[in-house]
């Protein structure tokens, strides 16, 4: 697939997530969007993945009732951290999506509520306030997972290889060439 | 330039200009907030439509999948409770209006039965659609005010800014707060804001709901008023407070309005006496009310107003 094929391939991803979140999926329910996400941060390079997180996030600020700009910051400085910390080799492990699903649910629903809340009044809240982030973690956290068990499954079911998308491939290229 | 590109599109870089964008956004001013929001919803609406559309036919596949004689049961089930609901109801203006007769008898006999003007003020009920939770969501955050702006649409600020439920009607309409809401002959809540084009209600069952209410309980002689209180909300059921302990009270009695004004025949209905008990100063009854069973969807109300009299503007 050629990048233009992968962009559309992506948007159109955002776009059904989005639908569907907004529509059918209770809250709190599982970030479909952050699961897509996480899906684009670890099939991409660290830029194209932090804009196309950053990007879902402005989508999550218009889309929700919070202010805008919100999503876009922790969505963006926690997929940076994301790539610094857990993405550094080239072939993501089948774990690294889970996590960092979970990492970016997580945070993301910490910091909204805090603000929204203008910070958690005291302790209790405080445990509400994490107890919700960790239950919204979780669910998106299996979705990725999910996710990820079904597309090994169908891989060995159809004995079909792994090949490294054109993106991948032109960021090793990148690598070696400025190395 | 190589350092300077690697230093810029690095994940640290890049975390650094998300915040910045997030911040310049959080200050942004608010009419390109709501552009933006509003461009994001209406770019996502076909594919909200679309997800709605499956959604509904995937439910709708499912429930055929269900067997043919738990649906028929269950249609009968659906049929026998309206059967019985339509029963009350009826049953409860029957009460209603023996008990008014039963009030006006001894003053007809006294020769209350006098030709006098006609009354300045006639009651008039309105139909009112009462607006879904979606389509009230998207009508206070503005997707159908924005979309009509230009053609001039505006709501009443109070309106918008309010949580709770509405109806198509405002001040065109000649609707004023307190107007109660009726479905029949039962009270299910009032006016609370009027606006432009839609009015936000109070059920009766939410806590700021207040109305005067007054007793009505089965004696050998027929349905005979009992005592006069204030009905409160009290989130699924409504209180009746001020009824004073040596007022008799039971279970099962029925609670209309009290704050009959003659241009009606019969009190409205509220709901029955699920509960009563002494209250903790021993001065008060604390009397639990159970209103009256609203169907589950309720899409049609109908609006109490009072309206003049013609035959009263034109003998002027």
């Amino acid at each position: 697939m050629n990048r233009w094929t992968v962009t559309l391939v992506r948007t159109l991803a955002v776009y059904a997530a989005a639908s569907i979140q907004l529509t059918i999926l209770p809250e709190p329910g599982p970030q479909l969007l952050l699961a897509v996400a996480v899906w684009i941060l670890c099939e991409s390079s660290p830029r194209g993945g932090i804009l196309w997180a950053m990007a879902i996030g402005l989508l999550l600020d218009a889309a929700g009732h919070g202010r805008l700009g919100l999503h876009v910051a922790t969505c963006g400085v926690l997929a940076a951290t994301a790539h610094a910390t857990i993405l550094t080799s080239d072939r993501p492990a089948f774990w690294h999506g889970p996590v960092i699903a979970g990492w970016l649910a997580w945070g993301d629903s910490m910091i909204s509520q805090i603000l929204q809340r203008s910070l958690a009044q005291d302790a209790m809240e405080l445990v509400a306030v994490t107890l919700h982030a960790v239950a919204i973690a979780g669910l998106t956290a299996a979705v990725v997972l999910a996710g990820v068990i079904f597309r090994e499954l169908t891989r060995r079911c159809f004995m079909l290889r792994e090949y490294p998308s054109v993106v991948r491939l032109e960021n090793q290229w990148s690598r070696l060439t400025e190395a | 330039m190589s350092a300077i590109r690697k230093l810029s599109t690095s994940p640290f870089a890049l975390g650094t200009w998300s915040l910045l964008l997030g911040t310049a956004l959080w200050f942004a001013p608010p009419a390109l907030v709501a552009r933006v929001r509003s461009t994001f919803l209406d770019g996502l609406r076909p594919g909200m439509c679309l997800v709605e559309h499956a959604h509904a036919a995937t439910g709708e596949r499912l429930a055929e999948w269900q067997s043919a004689e738990l649906r028929e049961l269950r249609a009968q089930l659906d049929a026998a409770v309206d059967a019985a609901a339509k029963a009350e109801t009826r049953l409860r203006r029957v009460m209603a209006q023996r008990v008014v007769q039963a009030e006006s008898i001894p003053s007809e006999a006294s020769g209350g039965g006098a030709q006098g003007s006609p009354a300045l003020f006639l009651p008039a009920l309105v139909e009112a659609r009462v607006i879904g939770e979606t389509l009230g969501r998207d009508w206070r955050s503005g997707v159908i005010l924005e979309r009509g702006l230009k053609d001039g649409v505006r709501e009443a600020a109070l309106v918008l800014k309010s949580q709770r439920p509405l109806i198509d009607l405002g001040e065109p309409d000649q609707l004023s707060m307190e107007d109660p809401l009726l479905i029949g002959s039962t009270v299910i809540g009032k006016v609370d804001v009027v606006g432009q084009w839609t009015s936000t209600f109070l059920p009766v069952t939410d806590p700021d709901y207040r109305g005067a209410a007054q007793l009505v309980r089965e004696s050998e002689a027929g349905p005979v008023w009992g005592a006069k209180g204030i009905l409160r909300g009290a989130g699924a059921a409504c209180v009746l407070e001020g009824i004073p302990v040596d007022a008799s009270v039971r279970a099962g009695d029925a609670v209309y309005n009290a704050g009959r004004d003659g241009s009606l025949d019969v009190p409205l209905y509220y709901g029955e006496v699920a509960a009563a008990q002494l209250g903790p100063d021993d001065r008060e009854w604390m009397i639990t009310v159970r209103p009256a069973a609203v169907p589950s969807t309720v899409t049609h109300v109908r609006v109490l107003r009072s309206a003049l009299n013609p035959q009263r503007l034109w003998a002027h």
